[in-house]
């Protein structure tokens, strides 16, 4: 009995050992074709794999600049097609007339690859699978997409067929993009249109070549807008003119002329010869073929505020004769004129600089000749110059830390001064940059004609325009730079093509329409009210 | 007694085997749906990038600037709209 027992215990535990084992195996088979099915499913249907999408570019206030939009392209292998007349009427029944016609011919020929419609969805493309054919699949792509249009043209850049980045932001920031990070930018999509459209405004007026314009906050380099003209639409990918593509306000090298009159200003304020009176009356002959004159012939002596607002040249040669090479490269080299800006596109250059040690090339430098250098370059010493002397980092993000933020190149007393002097520049009767002047902000800044380098020489005709200078001038906030290439006299502009003439009239417009989005009070006190310096302008007789 | 105890526990494992298999059903059938639903989550997440790219084209400076002059008769703001509360406040005592 004992040894029946025994077995039977034996023979259970392995029948239900065999149970056990036959079900488990059962089960497990079971299961496996679930997973089969999910398989083939994400198969079918695309996963969104994150690190493919490329990030977006916001503005200042956050509108999307630019974006990466998912697509479907319909792909057709015709050449294992059923029936494809059938096939085509039914492709017309779900996309109705968007269908190109002439792929009647395309869908019953031997191709083995035809696309059929780009940018289809997904709903659609279900239907068109359930018409029953063989050979119809879809491909998936990204397209960078700009909504602005023209916006920034040349600012955000553009994208190549793999998504990389190739100019501007786009290329400089690439690396942050493709992590699928958003980038937040400085600019004022707002304040970028109408600064266009007026920059715009007036290079049609004076048929120029083209132009550049910044606006940056004075401060911390924040550049709320930038705009070189001609520019492009960024969703438009051929027929792309090199100089649409140009950037005029980072790249374009130009001699500003007397815009650099600020610069040998400063630095005769620092180093105290601000008070000596300058025979302006005669022009100087540097060497045989070289003479400095001014338009207007100033018989008297002159202190140094009227021979910037009646932007002698004779005045700032002997100027800077007088401080000598030494102390001019060193400003220079302080102000940023020696290298690229370091800025958050590609787009940049370094300035052209006559590196001549000759009483020529330092009176030439003084006045804004043999010294070529970017708006963005003139945008950015401007801006030490009005700050109270601080060196700044012009940026395009909406966040960014400095280091050397604070670094001092002038005196504030300095700045102060020339504050007063660009005042007086647009403000005073005899300023050569009165027609910039605005009724409710004070603005203060620097006009510059400068004879074109065409092939070496300089054109008789032709002119580099340009004014930069703050706003509101007795404690500036934002700064403003504009440069117009080859614009021509007009009869409405007395057939003359000088800044005064050509980029003044602007930014007193470009002021009184800007300021009150950047929430700058409008401000209409007398001079010493502001803080700033009266000094006395005498006229000048023709 | 031994035999019943047996029985118990070839009823109790073939009962957890069964539990077993409806666990594991269930859970695929829910992998089956989430996977589902991230498909339908990043289609979804495309469509509202896609109408925000949209929004942004329709909403470009250039074309609202034209609407509001052209349809609503808006101007630009102008410096001379803008008012310091004090000074309101002090033409309206002059005037009284």
């Amino acid at each position: 009995m004992e040894n029946i027992k025994k077995i039977k215990f034996k023979l259970l535990i392995c029948s239900s050992s065999f149970f056990i084992i036959y079900f488990g195996v059962a089960f497990s088979m079971l299961m496996i074709k679930p997973q089969e099915k999910i398989n083939k499913q994400s198969n079918l249907k695309i996963t969104e794999k994150k690190s493919q999408i490329r990030g977006n570019i916001y503005d200042n206030n956050g509108y999307l600049i630019a974006t990466t939009i998912r697509k479907y392209d319909l792909i057709v292998n015709p050449s294992v097609l059923r029936k494809p007349k059938k096939f085509e009427t039914e492709l017309k029944k779900i996309f109705g007339n968007e269908i190109n016609i002439h792929f009647k011919d395309k869908l019953s020929s031997n191709l083995k690859y035809l696309k059929v419609k780009k940018n289809i969805s997904l709903k659609d493309y279900n239907k068109i699978l359930k018409i029953g054919e063989p050979g119809i699949k879809i491909e998936e792509s990204y397209v960078r997409k700009y909504p602005g249009k023209s916006l920034a043209s040349h600012v955000i850049g553009k994208v190549d067929v793999d998504g990389k980045g190739i100019s501007g932001v786009e290329k400089k920031l690439n690396n942050e993009l493709s992590s699928s990070k958003n980038i937040h930018l400085s600019i004022d999509s707002g304040i970028q249109n109408i600064f266009k459209q007026l920059l715009l405004e007036q290079i049609i007026k004076f048929q120029a070549s083209g132009g550049a314009g910044i606006i940056m906050n004075a401060n911390n380099g924040k550049i709320k807008s930038i705009i070189s003209l001609p520019d492009y639409d960024n969703n438009i990918n051929n027929n792309l003119s090199e100089k649409q593509v140009f950037n005029n306000a980072t790249k374009g090298l130009y001699e500003l002329g007397s815009t650099l009159k600020i610069f040998t200003a400063a630095m005769a304020i620092e180093n105290g010869k601000d008070n000596q009176l300058i025979d302006v009356s005669s022009p100087i002959f540097v060497s045989k073929s070289q003479k400095i004159s001014d338009i207007k012939k100033i018989n008297f002596p002159i202190n140094l505020p009227e021979i910037i607002v009646h932007s002698s040249n004779i005045g700032t040669a002997k100027i800077a004769s007088s401080l000598g090479h030494t102390v001019q490269d060193k400003y220079f080299n302080l102000l940023g004129f020696l290298d690229k800006v370091n800025v958050e596109i590609i787009e940049t250059s370094i300035p052209n600089i006559n590196k001549q040690v000759h009483i020529s090339s330092l009176m030439s430098k003084s006045y804004g000749y043999g010294i070529q250098i970017s708006p963005l370059h003139l945008a950015k010493a401007t801006s030490v110059a009005l700050n109270g002397g601080k060196s700044i980092t012009p940026t395009l993000l909406k966040t960014k830390i400095f280091q050397n933020q604070n670094k001092q190149v002038f005196s504030t007393e300095t700045s102060r001064k020339l504050r007063s002097i660009l005042y007086l520049v647009v403000n005073d009767k005899n300023g050569t940059g009165k027609l910039a002047k605005s009724y409710y902000y004070p603005i203060g800044g620097k006009t510059g004609t400068a004879k074109k380098l065409i092939d070496g020489r300089y054109s008789e005709t032709e002119n580099i325009v340009a004014f930069t200078g703050g706003f509101p001038i007795n404690k500036p906030k934002y700064i403003l730079t504009i440069v117009i290439d080859g614009p021509k006299p007009q009869k409405f502009s007395a057939n003359r093509n000088t800044a005064g003439w050509v980029v003044a009239p602007i930014i007193g417009k470009l002021v009184n329409r800007i300021a009150p989005i950047l929430k700058i009070e409008p401000l209409n006190l007398d001079p010493s009210e502001l803080g700033l310096k009266k000094y006395k302008i005498r006229g000048a007789t023709l | 007694m031994i035999k019943i105890n047996h029985i118990l526990l070839l009823i109790s494992v073939l009962g957890m085997v069964f539990f077993n298999y409806e666990i594991k059903k269930n859970y695929h059938q829910k992998e089956k749906e989430i996977l589902k639903l991230n498909n339908l989550i990043s289609e979804k997440k495309q469509n509202i990038k896609l109408i925000k790219a949209e929004l942004a084209y329709l909403s470009r400076p250039e074309r609202l600037q034209s609407i509001a002059k052209q349809q609503f008769n808006m101007k630009e703001i102008l410096p001379s709209d803008i008012w310091n509360i004090n000074d309101i406040s002090k033409l309206y005592f002059e005037k009284n």
